[in-house]
């Protein structure tokens, strides 16, 4: 493996780093994802009535509440982007190493950064799709919170 | 009112009945549990010892995996206990499915049947007395459902267990 003679740059070192950074993030982001979703929770302390109403009201809170409501997909979707960053670092590591050193872990590295790229693309779209897309359901769910003001004895039913 | 191919049709009905009326509708509603039956209610004796409701929350119990009855703060145990023992004899007989939880929480009168088939109770008393006003809702989406299930499972995790 390639060692400058000025610095001790060593590629594979780097890149164990910042797997074994990234891999202790995997455990983190477990942890603080949640703790996330529990701040989201606080919502809940209202009724159910007024917490679907809040969430119809704009796309970037039905996209963070489609994010973490769903602990898989909130999850996943920050641990791949953690992934698809340290990947990247990684990649540039290997890019730096290929100059002195041929291009095989470049390779393997940009491959790993396409899947990567895959899954946090997959998991960002997931949640967009959610939370724009159906968002055309939005008007029957507005029907239902007429019915419920009707319910709570409200003038607007 | 079709909100997702795979939820079927949601369909809300209003009711605004004496106490009475309701005895053949939540009796019809707990029987259609297959998974859970989650319940916030006084279990007032008056209403709840009829035999047909009797006979839905015995049928229910033994049917669904998990039947949760949540108490409201403001019932007194001791006195509910006599006075609807028979639900109390079948948490003794099925204490694995049936549970009861006396609530800290101001609860609000819920039945939620499979994610699917609820009914919200109005959360103040109506000007006619015995009059309730009710919705009935079948396949509940679940973007609705789970705000529902998560505030019971809020409520029930403050709860204190009643056994017999």
């Amino acid at each position: 493996m390639f060692n400058s003679s000025c610095c001790n740059y060593s590629a594979d070192t780097v890149s164990s780093a910042v797997i074994t950074v990234s891999t202790l993030g995997f455990f983190i982001l477990f942890s603080v994802v949640p703790f996330v979703g529990a701040r989201l929770e606080e919502y809940a302390r209202v009724s159910p009535e007024e917490l679907i109403r809040q969430k119809l009201q704009t796309y970037s809170y039905r996209f963070l509440v489609h994010s973490f409501e769903s602990e898989s997909i909130g999850r996943f979707m920050l641990v791949s982007i953690c992934y698809l960053l340290a990947l990247f670092v990684c990649l540039l590591n290997y890019l730096i190493n290929s100059i002195y050193d041929g291009y095989i872990l470049l390779i393997g590295s940009l491959f790993l950064v396409l899947i990567a790229t895959g899954i946090s693309l997959y998991t960002i779209f997931t949640a967009l799709y959610k939370a724009i897309i159906k968002s055309k359901d939005i008007k029957d769910l507005e029907g239902y919170i007429a019915q419920t003001k009707w319910l709570h004895g409200k003038k607007n039913s | 009112m079709k909100l997702h191919p795979f939820e079927g049709v949601m369909r809300v009905e209003k009711m605004e009945r004496y106490i009475e009326c309701f005895v053949e509708p939540i009796s019809s509603l707990l029987k259609k549990g297959k998974n859970f039956v989650e319940m916030c209610t006084t279990l007032y004796p008056a209403f709840y010892n009829q035999e047909k409701l009797q006979d839905a929350i015995k049928e229910g119990v033994q049917k669904v995996t998990k039947f949760r009855i949540l108490l409201d703060r403001k019932v007194d145990i001791y006195t509910l206990k006599k006075d609807v023992s028979w639900i109390f004899d079948l948490q003794d007989k099925y204490s694995y499915t049936l549970e009861i939880a006396k609530a800290s929480d101001d609860i609000e009168h819920w039945i939620l049947v499979d994610e699917k088939y609820f009914r919200i109770e109005a959360k103040d008393k109506q000007k006619r007395v015995n009059v309730l006003r009710t919705l009935q809702i079948e396949n509940t989406p679940y973007i609705i459902a789970k705000e529902y299930m998560r505030q019971f499972d809020i409520w029930w995790n403050n709860a204190e267990e009643v056994s017999l």
